[in-house]
Parts: structure tokens; C-alpha cells; sequence
């Protein structure tokens, strides 16, 4: 059995991950252990996502993991996940991680990243501060879409001929094609720069509606998608389903809901998009209207 | 045949790949140690592992310190904590073809 602590740190690098087994493992599953309850009027956790340090996201398994969830986040010796909103056994369990000799040492990341670290946790502290419990929900409220497409992975994820031959855009604006399809290109107008303006500018030639002020809301007609931009590198696409969630399809792999944190995604703009750094615009999707290629 | 898988819009990018390197991974399959635990799942987005083809069956895919090698139906993973192989396969890329990817 493993315990994955994942330091969420980053925005375009990978976060580091430290994995414990064994003895280590069982020493940190018991400074994990669920204490006092987290009551309303306590200090939560920003309602979006920040640059910088946010928690550490922990993934325990295994029969010592009783009593905690699959995954959850632990910030200041705070713990939240689904049914779990308590105080560590070890309220100081990110100084046993990042202090000397800690497990985050052996990562390997340098002599100084464990106070580099430590200063982003403390920054956290006073950003956290700002936020107060109201009713605590397992999921953020969102507002379903009328006209969204369903979310149905199953459909795609055929390991096969739709899903290794439909890609993020294919997904995005619900149309199969079977030619990994590319902005502008049914259009005689492909992308040919990497960047937002340039991949924007064919999704339009599309017949996509370019909605940058649409603020992740339900469009009247259509289905709203987001265009996000890794620099110089690839594009890729979300999309808002009828349940007012996004997900996507990262080229010919499985279709999720999923965010590189392992988040549901409410709102493509704070999902965390690994290097995809570049949130470009909203765009609307006219059912029969688009072609693509 | 090579290969990253890393885009989501763009076809992922494959290469040719000499017997030079191919003969370097064989080898040091040979050496690694056998896992039989779950392997590291990688994110949605971004890099998600390498790969290699070789004609008539022969496959290897590597992504998180685990190489996985299929051949005539059947399948057996190996630990390479270094990241050895998968480090060969990406240094065995055109340069400009791959996006930096941070290991």
C-alpha cells in the first residue's frame, strides 16, 4: 500500500509527489487520523483556486486508511474531502513533511525548496484567513445547462476507433469524426501558430461563436466550450455538459471529468490544466451549425 | 517507431528510432527488476508516457519509473526507478519535436 502526498504547489510544473510505504506510511496515516470537526465560522479554503501553495492533496488506501476518503486536502492541519472536514491528529503535519530530514527532503528537489515550501505555507495561512465556512457541500453548486451535451464517457471511451481517432476538440464540440480534427481546417483556415488569437481565429472559421464575457454560464442555445492554450506547444478543449460540469478529452485518451489534480471541473479558468497555462476565451457550440474536420 | 503521448489537440509526435537505442533499451530491460504493483497513473493533460513499436508485436510503453513491454500477446512491467529507458526514448527524439517535458 501507498500514501500520496502530493504537494499543490505549482501551475505549469508538475507538483512534486512523495510516496510512503511501510513504516513511514503507517506513521503518517496516524498523524492523519481525523481529530475535532471543522465547525461553521471556522477558516475553509478559498472558493478559488490560487497561485502558489494550496494544500497538500493526500490519497491514502489500503485498510489503515480507515475512516479517511479516497482523497483529500490538508492545509494548516486542516482536512477536507468528502465527509471529512476535521483537524489532523498531527495538526503540524506539514512541518513532519517539509522539516528536516522530512520525507519532502528525499525528493530531491534542492536543499532550499523545503523552506521555499514552508514560506509558500505560511503565504497560504493569511490567504485562507479570508475565507469562513458557511454550509459545507461535497461539490461546488453549478447551474445546469439546458442545452448542454450529457456526459457520457462510456460512449467515447471505446479504446478503440472514437477514442483514438477523436481529440479534444472532436469532444468539445460533440462531433465525431474520426480525423483527430483541427481548428479551421474543414474550413480551409488551420491554425498556424499556437497561441490564442491564432487557434481562436479557426475555431471561427468553424462556425464556433467566439463568447469571451460569457463567464461560465449557460449560453440560451448551443453548448459553451473553452479554448485553454499550453504556449508555442498544443491547444486543448473543455466543455460545459447539460449538469453544468465541464469535461474533456486529452487527444486520443479516455474522456474525463477531471482536472490534473483529480478535481471535478466547475470552471476551466481555475481547473488545474497542467501546462496549458493560457486560459483563452469562451467559445459557444450551435448544435449543426459547425463543421469540423 | 517512438512516441510521446503529451498533446490533447495536436497529434501526439512519433519518430524513428535506430537499432543503436533500441539495442540500449533491450539491455537494460534486461536488467530491471520485475513490479507487479499498480502503475503510476498519469494526469489528464500533458506528458502521459512514452513508447516504442517494433514490428511484427513488440511494444513498450514507459511513463513513472514503470516500463511495460508486450510482446506476442502477453505483458510483464519492470521498475525503472532512474527512468532510464524512458529518458532514452525521449533523448531519442528530433530535436524541437518534443515540448520541454519535466520528468
Amino acid at each position: 500500500m501507498t500514501l500520496r502526498i502530493t504537494i499543490d504547489i505549482f501551475s505549469g510544473r508538475e507538483n512534486p509527489v512523495i510516496k510512503l510505504t511501510g513504516k513511514e506510511e503507517k506513521d503518517a496515516l496516524e498523524r492523519l487520523q481525523p481529530g475535532a470537526k471543522i465547525g461553521a465560522r471556522a477558516v475553509g479554503l478559498p472558493v478559488e483556486p490560487t497561485l502558489g501553495y494550496r494544500g497538500m492533496i493526500i490519497e491514502p488506501t489500503g485498510a489503515a486508511a480507515k475512516g479517511l476518503p479516497k482523497m483529500f486536502r490538508l492545509a494548516h492541519g486542516d482536512m477536507f474531502g468528502e465527509g471529512l472536514a476535521n483537524r489532523a491528529a498531527d495538526t503540524s503535519f506539514e512541518d513532519f513533511i517539509c522539516g528536516t530530514g522530512g520525507p519532502l527532503t528525499k525528493l530531491n528537489l534542492g536543499p532550499r525548496f523545503p523552506d521555499f515550501v514552508k514560506s509558500e505555507i505560511a503565504a497560504y495561512r493569511q490567504i485562507r484567513d479570508k475565507y469562513v465556512i458557511g454550509p459545507i457541500k461535497v461539490f461546488p453548486k453549478v447551474t445546469p445547462c439546458t442545452c448542454g451535451p450529457i456526459y457520457e464517457p462510456a460512449w467515447w471511451n471505446d479504446a478503440g476507433q472514437k477514442q483514438y481517432y477523436n481529440n479534444c476538440y472532436n469532444y468539445g464540440c460533440n462531433y465525431r469524426t474520426d480525423t483527430f480534427a483541427q481548428p479551421g481546417k474543414a474550413a480551409g483556415a488551420q491554425y498556424t501558430a499556437l497561441t490564442c488569437n491564432a487557434v481562436k481565429a479557426a475555431a471561427v472559421a468553424d462556425a464556433l461563436i467566439d463568447s469571451p464575457n460569457a463567464d461560465n454560464k449557460c449560453p440560451v442555445e448551443g453548448h459553451l466550450v473553452a479554448l485553454v492554450i499550453w504556449p508555442n506547444a498544443d491547444f486543448h478543449w473543455y466543455r460545459k455538459g447539460k449538469d453544468g460540469y465541464w469535461t474533456h478529452k486529452p487527444g486520443g485518451t479516455a474522456v474525463t471529468n477531471k482536472d490534473n489534480s483529480g478535481a471535478v471541473i466547475v470552471d476551466p479558468r481555475t481547473a488545474n490544466r497542467g501546462s496549458y497555462t493560457n486560459f483563452c476565451t469562451f467559445m459557444v457550440v450551435m448544435h449543426g451549425h459547425i463543421k469540423i474536420k | 517507431m517512438a512516441g510521446a503521448s503529451v498533446f490533447s489537440g495536436r497529434p501526439d509526435p512519433e519518430w524513428e528510432i535506430n537499432a543503436g537505442t533500441l539495442n540500449i533499451i533491450r539491455e537494460k530491460w534486461e536488467a530491471l527488476p520485475s513490479f507487479a504493483g499498480e502503475p503510476p497513473v498519469p494526469p489528464p493533460l500533458g506528458y502521459r508516457g512514452c513508447f516504442v513499436k517494433c514490428p511484427p508485436g513488440e511494444e513498450w510503453s514507459a511513463y513513472g519509473g514503470v516500463v511495460t513491454r508486450k510482446i506476442e500477446g502477453r505483458s510483464l512491467s519492470r521498475l525503472d526507478e532512474a527512468r532510464f529507458i524512458e529518458k532514452t526514448v525521449l533523448a531519442s527524439a528530433p530535436a524541437g519535436l518534443l515540448p520541454e517535458i519535466v520528468l
